[in-house]
């Protein structure tokens, strides 16, 4: 990371977020497909599952104008997944005696995913997506220019 | 009554773009960082400035050792030097966003990246006909 500083920085950072959201849209995708999964390798219904996002850090930066920015973890470039973690609320119980998975009392466990949460969490992935995207054509923008000078 | 040292002074004006050039890549990778973080929880946005202290770097009338104290006496030239100038960064901590702590605003950040990248490159721009002209005065003096 550290040989990249300078114009070339911000590519980085707009890439990092632009894996982060990707990774964000994929688990989203991944609890909406498993909306009615009833029985998994683990036993019971499917669990929703959330990405934890932290900012990321340049232990060693060589780009001396951004020192004032330093913090003791380093220079902040950009943002990381942490973990994917489990939504530890309680499965969705469905009455539906019939349904092989059914308990005793007939009740059926589903996910506690909430299709609604989903496409609201998918579009704030998309809006953020597009807002990277746009950064990152700022700063390709900025480098035609800087090396267009003198021609 | 005191007197500005020098009342002309002439700083290289490639040196003024190139630092303002320099800050405005700063900004601009404060303001993409800024963005990166729009969903992490706690992330603070920074935000970056410069033009002012740019500006009083420049100003003949700054502070200085040497003093004129009657307009009679001979103007010196000043040296305005810009060596080891830099933006300032600074972390926004004191507002609050959103529910989880971030106080990052898509529109604002939006807006700052917009103007920061139309500023910069006509600044690149400018730099680009500063050359010409000098590159005009070399070439064209033979015809």
């Amino acid at each position: 990371m550290g040989a990249l500083s300078g114009i070339f920085t911000p590519f980085a950072i707009s890439a990092s977020a632009l894996t982060a959201e990707r990774l964000r849209m994929d688990v989203i995708s991944n609890n909406i497909a498993n909306a009615n999964t009833t029985r998994t390798l683990e036993g019971g219904p499917y669990i929703r599952q959330r990405v934890v996002f932290a900012p990321r850090f340049d232990p060693a930066p060589t780009f001396a104008p951004l020192v004032a920015m330093m913090t003791p973890e380093g220079l902040p470039v950009g943002v990381r997944v942490t973990s994917i973690q489990k939504d530890p609320s309680s499965p969705r119980m469905v009455y539906d005696p019939g349904h092989p998975d059914a308990n005793a009392e007939g009740y059926v466990a589903y996910p506690n995913v909430n299709e609604v949460n989903e496409m609201v969490d998918m579009i704030s992935a998309t809006r953020a997506y597009e807002a990277n995207i746009t950064a990152f054509n700022a700063t390709k923008s900025m480098a035609m220019q800087a090396l267009g000078i003198g021609k | 009554m005191i007197y500005p040292v020098a009342p002309t002074q002439s700083v290289d004006p490639m040196l003024i773009l190139q630092k303002a050039m320099d800050s405005l890549a700063v900004q601009h990778e404060v303001v993409a960082n800024n963005l990166a973080n729009i969903d992490t929880p706690q992330f603070k946005r920074s935000v970056v400035s410069f033009q002012d202290k740019l500006k009083a770097a420049l100003d003949i009338n700054q502070p200085s050792d040497l003093w004129r104290t009657n307009p009679m006496h001979m103007p010196m030239a000043q040296k305005i030097s810009l060596d080891g100038f830099k933006p300032d960064v600074t972390t926004i901590r004191e507002t609050i966003g959103r529910n989880d702590g971030n106080n990052v605003d898509l529109e604002m950040e939006s807006g700052i990246l917009a103007e920061n990248n139309l500023l910069y490159n006509s600044l690149a721009d400018v730099t680009g006909r500063y050359i010409a002209n000098i590159r005009h005065a070399i070439s064209e003096g033979r015809q």
